[in-house]
């Protein structure tokens, strides 16, 4: 009987198979597994670089979200037809910012199209980086630098939420017929496919209230100006609080982005160009008023993607210095228009023939078509600044703050009140910020129908409650992941 | 006092009984076909003293002179046979072959009789003495629903095997196990096709199992989907000591040759397609002459410059086995050489092989098997569209450009007459030159060695331990020396592969095996299994030698290019158990468990659990079947059951790692490859029902099975949510049926007068189909649709050419007439290389000491790709020489032909006057063939003529020929060797392949 009693529990034993089996751990010699890609610290400053190095795809900041914004709003023209920006002008369902997609090889089982997502990419590096630092221990091997790179971290999420956000969703107050969804949510890092579940998008209120979470830490975690050696092409808490009046600002929650805006106003060290040194500015490495700016290095780049895909060769037009340059677009009538007289701004647009004039913002000072892109410039948040009153009763503090703008590009200032002093202040951010990527947001934060250039002969305006203010949801997206819904009209 | 008279008595007893002779008998126990047959019960007739046969049927027991043993075996009447003063007894247990037959199955033996499942079983006979190589090649077209097809014909090359069908679309292999050991079967070395199944001496094995469907495979879990195929090698008898020796010598010939132009042929198309194109013939005679004017033509023969007709070969085994009634040993050596079809290459291999086994006491048996090979492949590259393939180049180099200058004796540059510096012609690589002065070499070093323990705890109780190596060690070469003008630029080139496996498993199982009452019959089995698998490479090119003419040194190269290393492993721990009741012999149901778990898995699957349910029923045992007396055996067999295929799963799949990429502002970056954790094995569940027969006495026995196999689980890239931005990862999804019968017969058909007919046939019939796809999509792009086999041909029909202009036409997708310049979108299926039917007919005549095998083997039904017309049938457009058949082009309006306008280019109008964009179905043809295999006409000499010897047993004599006959209307040269790869899910065309030769030998062997 005890014979049969050992055989059964030698049964037992054998069928107790342990998933955590030491004999059955993977090995692998050649690969670099978490355990040494975060072997120290330094493995996160890597995935903070590559979070970084994702900014400047050219389907995110690279070209795209400087480019499409003014495209589909009332700003650019098509120069030469070379295929790009012209659904876009017109407002063809589907040519939106594309924030999420790519149009880039098909990937796997013969999903067609575009397919990139290179603002969820950083997320997840972002995510990748926070949890590292977190979890895995390497905060304590030097807690001072943990700091930096989770603020980097947390301001590179927020920045990537952020623009999902303008293109994807309504901000919250602004839904048409109560559409309040935001976009699908992920600040836990993705370390396996069975953590890609199928979320559906969250409301726009609960990813803004991660945003301004995020931006609340950053702010905390990122050192001044002073303490960042790679400002401005790193994130200093400036950049994060500048970031942080834009998101006020689009929220409508204006005192608080005067407040952030007049904090970051007295920090920087970045400085205003004044109107002899602003046609100049855009040549220097990094621009003088930048507060945070992205770099690129030759590295980044392939032997082409400076002809083919740099902000230099879209705007600018085959000439000696531009060989070959593509010229995908040009300045409208109607933005040409919205220059005053003596604005030293309007040298920024040169005429190529009739009818034509090219952007010289973004002329490669680097060499072959590369420069350092700003994201974000003191004139931005001295406009921040000066709408944020002009909408929260402090006109006088707007009108100080626009006058100084205006008195440092050629013109006069003001003392504007009322509509007109918003108006004009609107204006401004037109004629200051274009090719910079922000008219169509704006128009769409202050739910304003979109002019449409009269050339292109669609009409005079896009209406403020079209379903193509908000981009499409690309379909594979769709059909992969059941869960998220498409925006309405697509 | 009572004490010693008792002590007195049992001495007495012992005297007494000792002057009675106590003594040994021992003897063989075979069957009809001399095959031992183990599990005999041998008692001595009134007692309870026995034993019973081991595995090969040898038995061994004491008796007293005077005692009468009692043979005895399930299903069969006993007999009875007096010791008399005899020390040695054989006996042959004639009769019902099919029932005593005993078949190696996981983890044991059982009796035919008793399966459920369904398994193949290839005997020693067949494949002995084979010039096939290898034993993979060798049982081609000899089991049911197995598909075998060498993947190249040069010697010791690889082959393709398919069990029941394309079930998954990743990976077919099915799990090779020799003597317990899990070998592997993948690539190697790094030149030619290798093969490590060809490390195994064929006539070192005894018999081939092929477990088939659930209740034979399951027991193998995650590795069972493909199905298993279990090779044992042969072992030593008791108190017979054999030594045979045997030698094999013939020749290779070519199986076809393609009819390609002469000189003339070819200057005569090529000034037309000059001029046809628009340019002056003239400036094509400097390159291929003019026809009009043969004396500005250097005619030359490529093929025959390249082949090596006939072929020598030659094979010597010499084996020595034997052993006591507790020690037996079996020892063979071998040594086989075989040129190529092609000039400077051969292959060569030399085995040794120690298996010993010894019963240590009454419950402990120990025993072991060693084999070591050495490989060595040489010569020239195995398949392929490349210019140093010598089937692709040695048909299309120019005719009109001599290889070697006859005046000199040198090799002439190539072209002969219009070299370029670079990128001419076939890249200017002269392939004379290349297979003389190049050395391609690969060596391979196997070590196959496996040692089992087995201890009888109680009678019906047994406990053993088993632990086996599988150790493959290769070097591969390759050298391009200065003097090949192509290469002159490298100061001579070595690229040198290094690779090593070691691949072991070790398992212990318990079985249990009792008859409860008399009729309820129960065996079980649990066990647990470990196995490890490493593999390492190293490889390197160096090229700048000091001395390009002395490439062997290594370290003489001073620039080191693409050195590249890596290890990978895995490994795998399984728990299975079996169990199985009969009851009178009669109704049988068993059932298999099997967990498994692998590093290969996604950490949170990383066990699966596998499973079978067999049942049968012997009616032929039943009572009511008495009556029925031209039936001798009718049994009925079901299973179904859970398996699973972990072969597609790369070892590390399921890992997400890291990798360096990007950099920002200077600090290099990092980021996640997120690898899908959740990755599994294949999932197939296969249902199999089967009857075996015998009737008229056995003369005619068989089975017939049906099997449904669907995998699901399929392995594909499948793209993740947009948000999780990792892009595609490897995924479990889709689904695939094979459905189809096999048929097996074997039949006595005349035996009489020492005159005896016996034929043997099996068919497998199977429909191949994709069920479902990811996503539920019902196409993925043009690699797989829903419902159609998972192979196919994607093109358009070839209408043939256009009598007004010469042009080609082909049929869209949408019913138009085309020239061509198509795209995916305007194809459709036009073939599947899949057959319909495959199977084998063989038979034997013998009389006495004369046996005649013929052996056909067919498949039926596939279509295949013919890549070599891309090639050579291109109506004299590109520099290739053509098929002579392309003389017959279009010339003038009114011609009909097949062959388009001769254009040179090939293009008219911008459209290709051969390719139009996609396959056309003239490179398509029908695949089916019927091949004879083999004949073999053998003579045994008759003992009598060897006794007065007294030291020659036995002696026989053989002629053989292999692949002597084709019918086919394949339009290329061998419809075998299809795929130029050794993939199973590869629909490539066959490009340049290294046919199968035609063979002939002769030998004998002779044992002492």
């Amino acid at each position: 009987m005890k014979k049969y009693i050992t055989i059964l529990s030698l049964c037992v034993v054998v069928f107790s198979c342990n998933d955590d089996m030491e004999f059955l751990q993977p090995d692998p010699p050649s690969l670099l597994t978490e355990e040494a890609a975060f072997s120290n610290i330094g493995g996160v400053e890597g995935v903070v670089a590559s979070a970084y190095n994702r900014l400047i795809n050219f389907d995110n900041y690279g070209q795209r979200m400087m480019i499409a914004p003014d495209a589909l709003a009332d700003n650019l023209e098509i120069g030469q037809n070379t295929g790009r920006y012209t659904g876009e002008v017109v407002n063809t369902a589907r040519d939106h910012i594309n924030l999420m997609d790519d149009p880039g090889n098909p990937d796997g089982l013969g999903y067609s199209v575009r397919r990139s997502y290179n603002a969820y990419r950083a997320i997840q590096d972002c995510n990748l980086a926070i949890y590292a630092l977190n979890e895995l221990g390497l905060r304590e091997e030097d807690a001072a630098l943990a700091n930096i790179l989770e603020g980097e971290a947390k301001f590179i999420r927020a920045l990537s939420y952020f623009d999902l956000m303008r293109v994807y969703a309504y901000e919250p107050g602004n839904e048409v017929n109560g559409w309040d969804r935001g976009v699908v949510l992920r600040t836990e890092p993705i370390l396996g496919a069975s953590d890609a579940d199928e979320r559906e998008r969250s409301s726009n209120v609960e990813v803004y209230t991660q945003i301004r979470n995020d931006l609340d830490d950053a702010i905390n975690l990122l050192p001044g100006e002073a303490d960042n050696a790679n400002f401005p092409n790193r994130a200093s808490n400036t950049a994060a609080r500048a970031l942080k009046a834009r998101m006020h600002l689009y929220l409508g929650e204006y005192a608080q982005a005067a407040t952030e805006a007049d904090a970051v106003l007295t920090s920087t060290t970045a400085t205003l160009t004044d109107a002899t040194t602003h046609l100049a500015s855009w040549s220097a490495v990094n621009h003088p008023e930048a507060i945070f700016e992205l770099a690129i290095s030759a590295n980044d780049w392939n032997t082409v993607d400076g002809i083919n895909n740099s902000l230099a060769t879209v705007t600018r037009v085959d000439q000696p210095g531009f060989a070959n340059s593509q010229g995908a677009v040009k300045a409208s009538d109607e933005l040409l228009a919205a220059y005053e007289a003596g604005d030293v701004r309007l040298g920024l647009w040169v005429a190529q023939g009739a009818d034509y004039f090219e952007g010289v913002k973004w002329n490669g000072e680097l060499g072959d078509f590369r420069e350092n892109i700003p994201i974000i410039r003191f004139s931005e948040v001295l406009l921040i600044a000066a709408e944020a009153k002009a909408r929260s009763g402090d006109e006088t503090g707007a009108q100080t703050d626009i006058s100084t703008l205006r008195t440092n590009r050629g013109l006069t200032a003001t003392t504007a009140t009322g509509t007109t002093l918003t108006d004009l202040i609107m204006n401004e951010r037109r004629v200051e910020l274009v090719l910079e990527g922000h008219r169509w947001f704006d128009l769409k934060r202050l739910q304003m129908n979109v002019p449409k250039p009269a050339d292109l002969g669609v009409g005079a305006t896009l209406s403020a409650t079209d379903f193509r203010i908000l981009g499409d949801i690309n379909t594979d997206y769709l059909s992969i992941n059941s869960a998220v819904q498409q925006n309405p009209g697509y | 006092m009572g004490r010693i008279l008792l002590l007195c008595l049992v001495f007495s007893a012992v005297i007494i009984h000792d002057s009675k002779a106590q003594r040994t008998v021992s003897g063989k126990v075979t069957d009809d076909a001399g095959d031992g047959l183990p599990g005999v019960n041998v008692v001595i007739k009134g007692t309870t003293t026995g034993t019973t046969t081991d595995i090969d049927g040898n038995y061994s027991l004491s008796v007293e002179d005077g005692s009468i043993l009692t043979f005895s075996y399930v299903g069969f009447e006993s007999q009875e046979v007096e010791v008399g003063a005899r020390s040695v007894i054989d006996l042959s247990l004639g009769g019902v072959i099919e029932l005593q037959e005993v078949v190696v199955t996981g983890y044991g033996v059982e009796q035919k009789r008793d399966l459920t499942g369904s398994i193949a079983n290839v005997k020693a006979a067949e494949i002995s003495n084979t010039a096939l190589q290898s034993f993979d090649k060798a049982i081609q077209g000899r089991a049911a629903g197995v598909q075998v097809q060498a993947a190249s014909g040069q010697p010791g090359g690889a082959a393709t095997f398919i069990i029941r069908g394309i079930g998954s679309l990743n990976d077919n292999t099915p799990l090779f196990i020799v003597d317990g050991i899990q070998v592997n079967t993948n690539d190697v070395a790094g030149q030619g096709s290798d093969n490590v199944l060809a490390g195994i001496n064929p006539n070192d094995i005894a018999s081939i199992e092929i477990l088939k469907d659930a209740a034979a495979a399951a027991i193998y879990g995650a590795q069972s989907a493909n199905g298993v195929v279990l090779i044992t090698t042969k072992k030593g008898e008791a108190n017979k000591t054999n030594v045979e020796f045997s030698y094999q010598r013939g020749i290779t010939k070519p199986l076809e040759l393609y009819d390609v132009m002469n000189a003339q042929q070819l200057a005569e198309i090529k000034a037309e397609s000059y001029i046809n194109a628009g340019l002056d013939p003239a400036t094509a005679y400097p390159i291929f002459g003019n026809a009009e004017d043969p004396t500005t033509l250097t005619p030359y023969d490529w093929v025959g410059a390249m082949l090596n007709d006939p072929a020598d070969m030659h094979i010597i085994n010499g084996r020595l086995s034997g052993g006591t009634d507790k020690t037996r040993f079996y020892i063979s050596l071998s040594s086989e050489k075989q040129e190529g079809q092609i000039i400077q290459s051969e292959w060569e291999r030399q085995t040794i092989r120690a298996n010993l086994s010894h019963q240590a006491s009454k419950k402990l048996s120990v025993s072991s098997t060693l084999g070591l090979t050495r490989q060595r492949y040489f010569g020239s590259i195995a398949n392929g569209n490349f210019v140093n393939g010598p089937f692709q180049a040695m048909y299309l180099l120019q005719p009109n450009s001599p290889g070697v200058d006859s005046s000199t004796g040198e090799y002439n540059l190539y072209p002969a007459h219009f070299a370029t510096t670079n990128a001419g012609h076939q890249f200017n690589y002269n392939i004379l030159e290349g297979v003389h002065e190049e050395r391609r070499e690969a060596f391979i070093g196997q070590a196959l060695a496996s040692l089992n323990i087995s201890y009888q705890i109680l009678d019906f109780l047994t406990l053993s331990g088993f632990g086996g190596v599988d150790w493959v060690d290769s070097r591969s070469r390759g050298e391009r020396p200065p003097t090949i003008p192509v290469f002159a630029g490298f100061n001579g080139q070595v690229f040198q592969d290094d690779r090593s496996q070691i691949n072991w498993n070790a398992n212990w199982t318990l079985s249990f095996n009792k008859t409860f009452g008399s009729d309820h019959n129960v065996s079980a089995l649990i066990g647990t299994e470990w196995k490890e698998d490493i593999r390492e490479n190293f490889d390197a090119t160096v090229r700048q030698f000091g001395n390009g003419e002395f490439l062997r040194q290594f370290d003489q190269g001073t620039q080191f290019l693409n050195v590249d290393g890596n290890i990978n492993k895995f490994s795998r721990f399984g728990a299975f158990t079996r169990g199985t009741y009969n009851y009178q012999n009669k109704y049988y149901v068993n059932g298999t468990f099997r967990r498994d778990g692998s590093s290969k898995f996604g950490a949170t699957t990383r066990f699966g659990t596998f499973w079978s349910l067999g049942a049968s029923w012997r009616i032929i045992d039943e009572s009511f079947m008495n009556s029925v007396s031209f039936l001798d055996d009718l049994k009925l067999r079901f299973s179904f059951g859970e398996l699973g295929n972990a072969n597609p799963i790369d070892d590390y799949e399921a890992i997400s790692a890291y990798t360096g990429e990007r950099q920002y502002n200077g600090v290099a970056g990092q980021v996640i490859v997120v690898a899908n954790d959740a990755v599994t094995w294949e999932i197939s569940n296969q249902s199999n029902v089967g009857l075996d027969f015998g009737i008229l006495g056995n003369r005619l026995s068989g089975s017939f099975d049906w099997f449904r196999n669907d995998t699901q689980a399929q392995l594909f890239d499948v793209p993740q949510t947009d948000d999780a931005a990792i892009g595609a990862v490897r995924s479990n999804i889709g689904e695939v049926r094979n459905q189809g019968y096999e048929v097996e017969l074997s039949s006595v058909n005349f035996d009489a007068g020492g005159f005896k007919w016996t034929s043997s046939f099996n068919i497998t019939f199977i429909k191949n189909e994709v069920l479902s796809l990811p996503g539920g999509a019902d196409t993925l792009g043009t690699d797989y649709i829903v419902g159609q086999p998972a192979e196919f041909f994607w093109g358009v029909d070839y209408l043939g050419v256009n009598p007004a202009n010469g042009r080609p036409l082909y049929r869209t997708r949408d019913g138009n007439t085309s020239y061509g310049n198509l795209g995916n979108d305007d194809a459709y299926i036009i073939g599947s290389p899949i057959p319909d039917y495959y199977g084998g007919f063989g038979n034997t005549f013998s009389y006495k000491g004369l046996a005649l095998d013929i052996f056909f083997q067919f498949q039926m039904g596939n279509e295949a790709f013919n890549g070599d017309l891309y090639n050579l049938a291109y109506s004299g457009a590109t520099p290739d020489n053509q098929l002579v058949s392309q003389l017959s082009r279009w010339q003038q309006p009114g011609d009909v032909t097949n062959v388009p306008i001769a254009v040179n280019g090939g293009q008219v109008d911008g459209f290709d006057v051969q390719f139009p964009g996609v396959t056309p179905s003239r490179y398509i043809s029908d695949g089916s063939y019927i091949r004879l295999k083999q004949i073999t006409l053998s003579y045994a000499l008759p003992t009598s003529l060897l006794s007065s010897t007294n030291v020659i047993k036995g002696a026989q004599l053989f002629v053989s020929g292999t692949n002597l006959a084709t019918w086919t209307k394949f339009d290329g040269i061998d419809p075998e060797v299809i795929v130029n790869n050794n993939s199973a899910t590869t629909t490539t065309s066959s490009y340049g392949v290294y046919p199968v030769g035609r063979q002939f030998t002769g030998g004998v062997t002779v044992k002492f």
